[in-house]
């Protein structure tokens, strides 16, 4: 009964999915691109298996941190610290990018590890770098091509894939070459630190005692990181208002569509509450509607927001940087938005339906 | 012959509107289980908002409703009343229109605990009873007004109530469907003793019934057994100016003339009798 009173307003049905999806989409993109960024950022930090990461405290964007990069060698000296490696990330045009992600680590590190050969030879020479697979994928360049990065030719050694795409979409240099092509000869950006096996319980002790032996340094569990960086605080926020708009309108489109099928219906429901319809029953008839338009509203609005990152992904400026992943979080989220919206747009209607006394609804004209 | 039992009582029932419009008056109405009664009138008489009572569909301002011994005020549950207790006949059939004709029947049994094959069933077997078992499947656009109104009929039969309340069932129908959805409530009443309460304003209709209950300005002003229908056409031919100079004067007087006595008295017997 409620697929078919909806199914008679075809249009107006429609339109609402479609408003409900438009919103659940915005959210949907939104999320999966905030978790993506967030999570590649986790994955980048804790290469290796490093549990800390260090960068300069106060920083907006870890593209701003600078460390020494002798502190690497103080918190290696730490007894609980298996190693430590510093990093240098330069984001620079190249091969017809505005953006590409230079990561400067040091070759002979147990860090440098994450980045998987699967093509050509390790790093041999200053002049050389290694790009990641989407890199050399979208430039079609391969071992032996050279770019130009800087003002200086890079030969191009070998091609790595590590899964995260901010590197898969970059290269990756000896961490001195990175130093002396961008004049930072002596400094990192942040210092990633691998905590012994049986000091694992003391990861925040052991955050402390780094935060301690270097002055003006933060040192966080490499899992929250991402948490702690003002830019992805910012794209959580901005994120969450455009949602909170997405859903707002949405939800008072569930509500007038939902208001109107009352009204026309007048008569229909005095009908069912004559012939014995408690109010209950009423009110869960309007309501069940309003619920399966936000739900098929919300299905559509998963499949359009998912449609609109891998859009994203194909965009020059990132590419392939966003995981076109769908985590049962998101879809979790997007539903219940869904349906929540449908309760609060059909909960009004479906009291105005109930409240009518039934020849009250059978007079209506 | 035994008094049957009383299924329905008012006392001094009365209905008061806004603007002290007084749709009815004092109404004591009694109607035995099993009866056919017609409620009848001139529009504006109160007959509607006297089904409306009985329906419990609108509340009374004065006076009391027993239905089956039980004062309706007093009756927590009216949507239990409205869906076990009376059936409704509407004079627009209220069919739901994205409903198929069993569908609409089976829509008072949605309230019941009735598993869905069950109520298929009987929805089933209540189209039959009212002769539209080859439109189980029809939508109520796709019948005729006398077709919807006798689905309409079957769904107030849905959860076999002992009361049916049928308000102006004819009124929206040619003659002929008319006649055929009075045929079915009579045969209702008796072949299933099922109690039909009509209301209505058409002395045709009225003359199919036990009894018919004449209301004015919210008063009954007559409430009298119909017989044999000749009779009330005797009986009605006999009020009017007309009749009465020819019943009573000129036709005895030309029995007598012709010295037809005996026939005169049993003119005058008939004649007193109704």
């Amino acid at each position: 009964m409620i697929i078919r009173n909806l199914w008679r307003r075809k249009v107006r049905s429609g339109l609402t999915v479609a408003g409900i999806a438009v919103g659940i989409g915005v959210v949907v993109t939104l999320i999966v691109v905030s978790e993506g960024m967030s999570g590649q950022l986790t994955a980048m930090i804790s290469a290796g298996g490093a549990e800390i990461t260090v960068l300069q405290s106060g920083i907006a964007d870890m593209q701003f941190s600078v460390l020494d990069a002798g502190g690497a060698e103080t918190i290696e000296a730490m007894p609980e610290v298996l190693w430590a490696s510093g990093t240098l990330i330069e984001i620079v045009p190249a091969l017809d990018r505005p953006y590409f992600v230079l990561l400067g680590v040091d070759p002979q590190s147990p860090a440098f590890e994450h980045f998987r050969l699967v093509a050509g030879l390790p790093l041999a020479a200053e002049n050389e770098i290694l790009l990641g697979r989407i890199s050399a994928e979208f430039s079609h360049a391969g071992p032996g091509d050279t770019l130009e990065v800087q003002g200086h030719t890079l030969r191009v050694a070998g091609i790595y894939e590590t899964g995260v795409g901010y590197e898969d979409a970059g290269g990756v240099m000896a961490l001195e070459a990175v130093q002396r092509l961008f004049r930072k000869e002596g400094r990192v950006n942040l210092i990633r630190v691998k905590i012994r096996p049986g000091s694992q319980d003391q990861i925040d002790q052991i955050a402390q005692a780094i935060e301690g032996r270097l002055p003006g340094s933060a040192a966080f569990r490499s899992a929250d990181f991402s948490r702690n960086i003002p830019d992805i605080q910012t794209l959580d926020t901005l994120a969450g208002a455009v949602s909170l708009i997405g859903v707002i309108a949405g939800g008072l489109g569930t509500m007038n569509t939902m208001l109107m099928s009352v009204f026309e219906r007048t008569r229909e429901i005095g009908t069912l509450r004559a012939l014995g319809w408690r109010r209950r029953r009423v009110m869960g008839m309007v309501l069940g509607e309003s619920l399966v338009l936000s739900l098929i509203g919300g299905l559509a609005g998963i499949a359009l927001g998912m449609g609109l990152v891998a859009l994203i992904r194909v965009s020059p400026a990132l590419p392939g940087m966003i995981p076109l992943h769908l985590a049962p979080q998101t879809i979790a989220v997007a539903l219940g938005v869904a349906l929540a919206l449908g309760a609060v747009g059909g909960i009004y209607p479906a009291w105005r339906a109930a409240r009518l006394t039934p020849v009250e609804a059978l007079r209506y004209e | 012959m035994m008094e049957r039992e009383v299924l329905v009582q008012t006392k001094g029932l009365s209905k008061v509107y806004a603007g002290d419009l007084h749709a009815l008056d004092g109404i004591d109405l009694t109607i035995r289980r099993g009866e056919l009664p017609a409620v009848t009138g001139p529009s504006g008489s109160g007959k509607s908002t006297l089904l409306n009572l009985l329906a419990a569909l609108d509340h009374p301002t004065a006076g009391e409703i027993w239905v089956a011994g039980e004062p309706l005020s007093e009756t927590r549950d009216l949507d239990r009343f409205r869906s076990r207790t009376v059936g409704l006949v509407f004079q627009l059939h209220n069919l739901i229109p994205t409903l198929t004709a069993r569908e609409n029947v089976e829509v008072p049994m949605r309230e019941t605990t009735l598993h869905a094959q069950a109520r298929r069933e009987r929805a089933d077997r209540l189209l039959a009873l009212v002769g539209l078992s080859n439109r189980i499947h029809s939508l109520p656009a796709q019948l005729s007004g006398g077709e919807r109104q006798r689905v309409a009929i079957a769904r107030a039969l849905a959860n076999e109530p002992p009361l049916v309340l049928a308000d102006e069932p004819t009124g929206n129908l040619d003659t002929a469907s008319g006649a055929e959805v009075l045929s079915i409530l009579r045969s209702l009443n008796r072949e299933h003793g099922v109690t039909v309460l009509i209301v209505t304003h058409d002395p045709t209709v009225a003359r199919g019934t036990d009894r018919v209950v004449t209301l004015q300005d919210g008063r009954i002003v007559r409430d009298e057994p119909v017989g044999d229908p000749c009779l009330v056409d005797l009986r009605e031919l006999k009020r009017s100016g007309v009749g009465q100079e020819l019943l009573q004067g000129r036709l005895p007087e030309t029995f007598r003339t012709l010295g037809l006595e005996s026939e005169a008295l049993a003119l005058q017997k008939i004649l007193t009798s109704v």
